[in-house]
């Protein structure tokens, strides 16, 4: 009998192994003659530059990597580094699932330790997902048996640190969809274009997807595929886009996206006639279209969602209105550009729908509004919801980029560790707003340019376009344009640019007569009120200006002037002011010429009158003075001798 | 009336000189006036005087002495005692070779023999008769020179402090050189910060400029009808017998053609005619007036008295010539184109009878007859309308020194004399002697009596006469701040202000105001930023508010001052007063120039342009000049 047992149970064993193995096969295996590449999706990838935090105990996280669905994927591994940190004796653990499968529970050590798993991850896994691989972090445990107590106590986290990475081992013929490709592929980028002076369609077609792929969060860079070289790696670590103009017969006037194989990994190609119409496909929100290996596009505009004449819905913007459960306090953070604006209008006040609920004694929470981090109003909500709370925004503080806050408190029951606080709901709905008014006509701060490049910008060159030229422009573009906006390169010797433009020119753009900054007198100084020196610049100057300026038709431009081969920074956010000096660290010093009384442009080399009057003012005045003082000694001596005729002088 | 008197009246009858109808009317005068009766005569122009001073010494059996073309021995005569000569109309005329004394004299009697004697100094003496007018004449021609250096440097010697013949003085310049050292080093290092400080103190200055003002109107705006009707009825029961002698001034220079005006008015003033004394005071060189006037036949109570020729030439120079010959007990002066309204002087003995006993003037209000002719005699009428009428009275209930204005100004003689009149190198001596009667312990009253005048009807002439008052205040302003101290304790802290902010006040919102004006059209044009640092949070707002509400309550003060004469369609014309304001700036700026250059300068308004010229001159009954 046991005996029969025994075969049994060693039976039940090996068809239970079996199926185990059956279905957790792991994705199909590289076979030795199969070429592999293996692409590290890292926490900074999805925007985790530093990864990121559990707080406490009790603490979740939910990480989203990118797995597409048409994605071959040989093998996946989930590699997980942490730090944790505790202050006291107690029982705490770690649970790491995985598209909502455990894939990991370990306890953790008090004083805390340094953990590194890594986790192979199986075809289920990964299809579960539905595109995205979800992994959830979970912190947990206990110090005392007072729950509450336990949720306050500082001092216990987990770090997850940068290192943590999805690993995928893919087939090197591997040719997903263009929107499979721009999800996976890696931080750094490289925009190829062929060697020598750029088309007008191809520079614009290498920023479109340049500008496109920086607002994604990539660091993009220009490059020749022949400097590119193409050798294979094995490792995924560069994402390229090839960008040229061919003469594809039939697709002259359409551009051509397709996927293909370059250095050994899948990259992007941008060809046939209108390669820029191709570009504009990468930008949000058209990148999911490209749902297939190569698309054809004939015509590709961006479009602003939730947006009426009267203002645009915050839902649209950058930002999550979920709602919150907050014992104390709930915020939202909702972030827009100025280039997300409709041409010719401005922020003007926020109509916010707010629903709290009141607590169980029936006391009402308080919303308080931040734009960019200034307090702009605050309101106690009603006991009906939603509460409509319009905050009018004050002149001269929004920017190139903006922030909304809104913060929600309420004061919480409890407290004394006896009851847990209770945590009711709140939410900032999607009805909420942000009402735009009419902008004024003439410019007078950088920022004020970018809704009129909404609908196109025009850009003026005065050399030839080539690649290494196009990382200024980039510059500007991803912190003044909407990704997908059209792009218009037009060389300056054609004449004032009819619409707003971006000038990156040695000479003022053409119809351009009076900038605040002048580089043909020689050295330039910025002095102070006082007039004291604050920079002196040799008579190339910075290395990069940039100054707002206008044609004689009123046409506002920013004209971009770059000393030689100068270093560029990756972005340069022109915010207030109409003159800025930048180098490869970013923008040193942002002013407005016409507005700013603290700081003046001087031309010591060829100084004008009234420079020359403020440099030796001191002297002119004392000069001044000596002379008063002689007509007054003269005046006096004069008046003696008349009082006094006999003493010396002739009565007057 | 003496019996002489009577004897006298019929011998001019009986000798045809005088019908018996005139006689009559002149003794009745007499006797209701309490005057000798050659007064009543030569107020009725009754007969010539020398006729009459003819017959007084046929009556009296003495010799007529024609002193213009026989003179008094000049060794015989005592420039000390020329006033008196006059006053008692008693003169030493010549000695004979037994060295008896002949006194000629204008009324012989007890007390004419007892003033030669008295003057003289003799016992033993001989009388003669001349007229009162030859008395004067020889007197001005026999101390000539002490009259006229009297005139000019009779303040200056006696009171050098208060004579703006030194216009400035040496610690004066020395504080505006250590002002301008001051400035000078403020701008050289720190521009912003001296800037910055100027700017608020003019616009610190600009407000108290306009609070002051709106004050003084709401204090003037309070003074009640019922003093005006109770002065009113105390001068009409004051009985002529009981009315003093009123002198009055009618300084003139190249003016002959309005002449008949004041003589006309005079002769309607609801005053004894004997009991004024006249003086037409003209300059040496002025041939064309003086044979206009000798043209114009007046009564004897109508004395010409000729100014000697000198520097500088300026209207109280002649009237301090004249006050040593005046017999009033009140003085008056009058411009030659005024009309003051029939009982202003019997109004003036009854507010100074009712005033405190140190009340030396009485001031009456100035208007204009002519006040529609054009938009300019408009402006001018609200302008006088708004300081007479409120700002005045207002100056009067506050206790503020007040800058008297140029005719109608009434005072008592003796502290004229006391204060050596008027200063003859300010050319706004009025506004000075106001100042200094207040310093010296007087005060001003203002009455509700009214003179009309002539207003300037052309640009150029009103800049010009502007101009002249403007200097005068720059003139006064630096004479009665040479002792700030001692200002301030005369004239209290109150006072004080009055003064920076009327005198200093005035002539200084003309010279700002264009500067203020330039900045404020400049960035409104352009919407430059230049000025930005110049103007921070503080003194922008308050240069607002300088600039809408006291623009806005200068209007509406200009806009309400007609109302109390009932002239309200005068009112709509204040909302052009800002176009008045740039004329007061141009003669600012013209007066600017002057006090540096030509500071005693009189610069002469030109009187007789109005189109209602013709009709005073009309109603005065003589024609018109095309």
């Amino acid at each position: 009998m046991l005996r029969c047992f025994r075969l049994a149970l060693l039976a039940l064993g090996v068809w239970l192994s079996a199926v185990a193995g059956a279905a957790a096969q792991p994705p199909a295996q590289a076979s030795g003659t199969e070429q592999v590449i293996l692409r590290r999706i890292g926490l900074p990838d999805l925007g985790f530059q530093d990864g990121l935090v559990l707080e406490g105990l009790g603490t979740s996280r939910d990480v989203f990597f990118p797995v597409p669905r048409d994605l071959p994927v040989l093998e996946a591994r989930l590699v997980l580094r942490a730090e944790t940190t505790s202050l006291f004796t107690g029982r705490r653990g770690l649970s790491v699932l995985v598209n909502g499968r455990p894939v990991l529970t370990r306890p953790l050590r008090d004083g805390g330790e340094r953990i590194e798993v890594s986790i192979p991850l199986d075809e289920a896994d990964l299809a579960r997902g539905n595109g995205f691989l979800r992994v959830t972090l979970r912190s947990s445990g206990a110090l005392t048996d007072n729950r509450c107590l336990d949720l306050r106590l500082a001092g216990e986290q987990i770090a997850i640190l940068e290192g943590t990475h999805l690993e995928l081992r893919l087939p090197a013929d591997a040719q997903p969809s263009a929107a499979s490709l721009l999800q996976i592929m890696p931080r750094e980028v490289v925009v190829l274009t062929r060697p020598g002076p750029l088309q007008p369609v191809e520079a614009a077609a290498a920023l479109a997807a340049g500008h496109a792929l920086a607002a994604a969060g990539r660091r993009v860079s220009f490059s020749t595929l022949a400097a590119a070289g193409g050798a294979e790696q094995r490792d995924w670590e560069r994402g390229f886009v090839l960008v040229s103009q061919r003469d594809d017969g039939a697709l002259g006037e359409a551009g051509r996206l397709q996927v293909v194989r370059f250095a050994g990994v899948p990259a992007l190609a941008l060809d046939a006639g209108r390669p820029d119409l191709a570009a504009r496909l990468l930008a949000e929100p058209w990148r999911p279209v490209a749902a297939q290996p190569a698309q054809t596009v004939n015509e590709a505009r961006p479009r602003m969602p939730g947006e009426t004449p009267r203002g645009i819905a915050l839902a649209s913007l950058r930002g999550d209105l979920a709602a919150q459960d907050a014992a104390e306090r709930a915020s939202w953070t909702i972030e827009f550009s100025a280039r997300d604006l409709p041409p010719g209008t401005r922020p003007a006040s926020l109509a916010l729908d707010i629903a709290a609920a009141p607590d169980t004694a029936g006391e009402r929470a308080v919303a308080a509004v931040f734009f960019n981090e200034v307090l702009i109003g605050s309101q106690q909500l009603g006991l009906q919801v939603p509460h409509r709370m319009v905050v009018p925004i004050p002149e001269g503080l929004a920017g190139l980029d903006n922030r909304v806050r809104l913060v929600v408190t309420r004061r919480a029951r409890g407290g004394d560790c006896e009851t847990l606080p209770v945590a009711l709901p709140a939410q900032l709905l999607p009805s909420s707003m942000l009402r735009l008014a009419s902008a004024s006509g003439t410019p007078s701060d950088f920022f004020e340019l970018a809704p009129r490049w909404r609908d196109g910008v025009t850009i003026l060159t005065d050399a030839p376009i080539t690649a290494e030229s196009l990382s200024p422009m980039l510059a500007l573009l991803r912190t003044h344009v909407r990704p997908g906006s059209p792009l218009q390169l037009r060389p300056a010797s054609a004449g004032p640019s009819p619409a707003p433009f971006l000038a990156f020119t040695a000479d003022p753009p053409p119809g351009v007569r009076a900038t605040p900054v002048r580089f043909d007198r020689g050295r330039l100084r910025l002095v102070d009120r006082e007039g004291r020196p604050l920079l002196e610049l040799s008579a190339g100057g910075p290395s990069l200006t940039a100054q707002l300026v206008s044609t004689e038709n009123g046409i506002p431009g920013i004209w971009v002037r770059r000393a030689g081969a100068a270093a560029v920074p990756p972005a340069l956010a022109l915010d207030r002011g109409d003159v800025a000096f930048a180098d490869a660290a970013g923008i040193a010093l942002a002013f407005a010429a016409g507005r700013d009384q603290l700081v003046r442009v001087t031309y010591p080399d060829q100084p004008d009158p009234w420079t020359l009057f403020l440099l030796y003012r001191p002297w002119i005045i004392g000069g001044l003075w000596l002379a008063l003082t002689a007509v007054f000694i003269g005046i006096f001596v004069r008046r003696w001798r008349r009082r006094n005729p006999g003493a010396g002088g002739s009565a007057a | 009336m003496r019996a002489e008197e009577e004897l006298i009246g019929d011998l001019l009858v009986a000798r045809g000189v005088l019908d018996l109808a005139a006689l009559d009317e002149a003794r009745a005068l007499a006797e209701r006036w309490k005057v000798p009766l050659a007064d009543a005569l030569m107020a009725r122009r009754a007969l010539r005087p020398l006729d009459y001073y003819r017959t007084l010494a046929q009556h009296f059996d003495l010799e007529l002495a024609d002193l213009r073309s026989d003179p008094p021995d000049p060794t015989l005569l005592d420039p000390a005692l020329a006033q008196e000569y006059v006053r008692e109309g008693v003169i030493p005329w010549r000695r004979d070779e037994r060295g008896i004394i002949t006194v000629a004299v204008t009324s012989p009697g007890p007390a004419a023999v007892l003033a030669a004697r008295r003057l003289t100094g003799q016992r033993q003496l001989r009388l003669a008769v001349c007229t009162r007018f030859d008395v004067s004449i020889a007197v001005q021609r026999a101390f000539r020179s002490e009259l006229v250096r009297k005139a000019v440097y009779g303040l200056a010697e006696t009171d050098p402090d208060m004579s703006a013949r030194r216009v400035v003085t040496d610690p004066q310049l020395l504080f505006f050189y250590l002002l301008l050292t001051l400035l000078a080093a403020g701008l050289a290092f720190a521009p912003l910060t001296t800037l910055i400080g100027l700017n608020l103190l003019m616009s610190v200055f600009y407000l108290g400029n306009f609070v002051f003002k709106g004050v003084l109107a709401w204090a003037g705006g309070l003074a009640g009808e019922g003093s005006a009707r109770a002065l009113e009825t105390a001068a009409r029961l004051l009985r002529e017998d009981e009315l003093p002698t009123f002198t009055v001034l009618v300084p003139m220079f190249r003016e002959p053609e309005v002449l008949p005006i004041l003589a006309h008015a005079l002769r309607n003033l609801d005053y004894p005619l004997g009991k004024l004394d006249i003086k037409i005071v003209l300059e040496e060189k002025d041939e064309e007036t003086i044979a206009a006037a000798r043209a114009l036949g007046l009564e004897g109570v109508f004395e010409i008295m000729i100014v000697p020729a000198s520097q500088p030439q300026t209207k109280p120079k002649a009237c301090n010539y004249a006050l040593q010959f005046a017999r009033g007990d009140y003085l008056v002066i009058y411009d030659a184109e005024d009309k003051p309204e029939p009982d202003q002087l019997r109004k003036v003995v009854a507010a100074f009878r009712a005033a405190p006993p140190n009340t030396a003037c009485i001031q009456c209000r100035l208007n204009y007859y002519n006040a529609r002719e054009n938009w300019l005699t408009r402006m001018f009428t609200l302008d006088y309308s708004l300081w007479f009428d409120l700002m005045l009275p207002g100056l009067e209930r506050l206790g503020v020194p007040i800058p008297l204005g140029g005719t109608s100004n009434h005072f008592r003689t003796e502290v004229l004399r006391e204060l050596s009149a008027w200063d003859p190198f300010n050319v706004t001596e009025d506004a000075d002697l106001g100042i200094r009667l207040t310093q010296k312990g007087y005060r001003v009253g203002v009455i509700d009596s009214t003179t009309f005048e002539e207003a300037n009807c052309r640009q150029g002439n009103w800049i010009r006469q502007r101009s002249r008052w403007i200097k005068g205040y720059m003139q006064t302003f630096l004479v009665h701040t040479r002792r700030p101290i001692h200002l301030l304790r005369t004239v209290g802290p109150l006072g004080m202000l009055g003064f920076v902010f009327f005198i200093g006040g005035t002539m200084l919102s003309g010279i700002l105001n264009p500067i203020f004006w330039t900045i404020f059209g400049f960035w409104a044009l352009t919407q430059t930023g230049v000025f930005d640092p110049v103007f921070p949070p503080l003194i922008l707002w308050l240069s607002v508010m300088n600039l809408l509400l006291g623009n806005a309550l200068f209007i509406y003060l200009t806009m309400v001052a007609p109302f109390r004469r009932r002239w309200l369609e005068l009112a709509p014309w204040a909302l052009t007063v800002p176009y008045y304001w740039v004329l007061l700036s141009i003669a600012a700026y013209k007066a600017l120039w002057q006090l540096i250059r030509k500071p005693f300068y009189w610069e002469k308004t030109q009187h007789g342009l109005s189109k209602q010229m013709a009709e005073e001159l009309a109603k005065a009954g003589v024609a018109a000049r095309p």
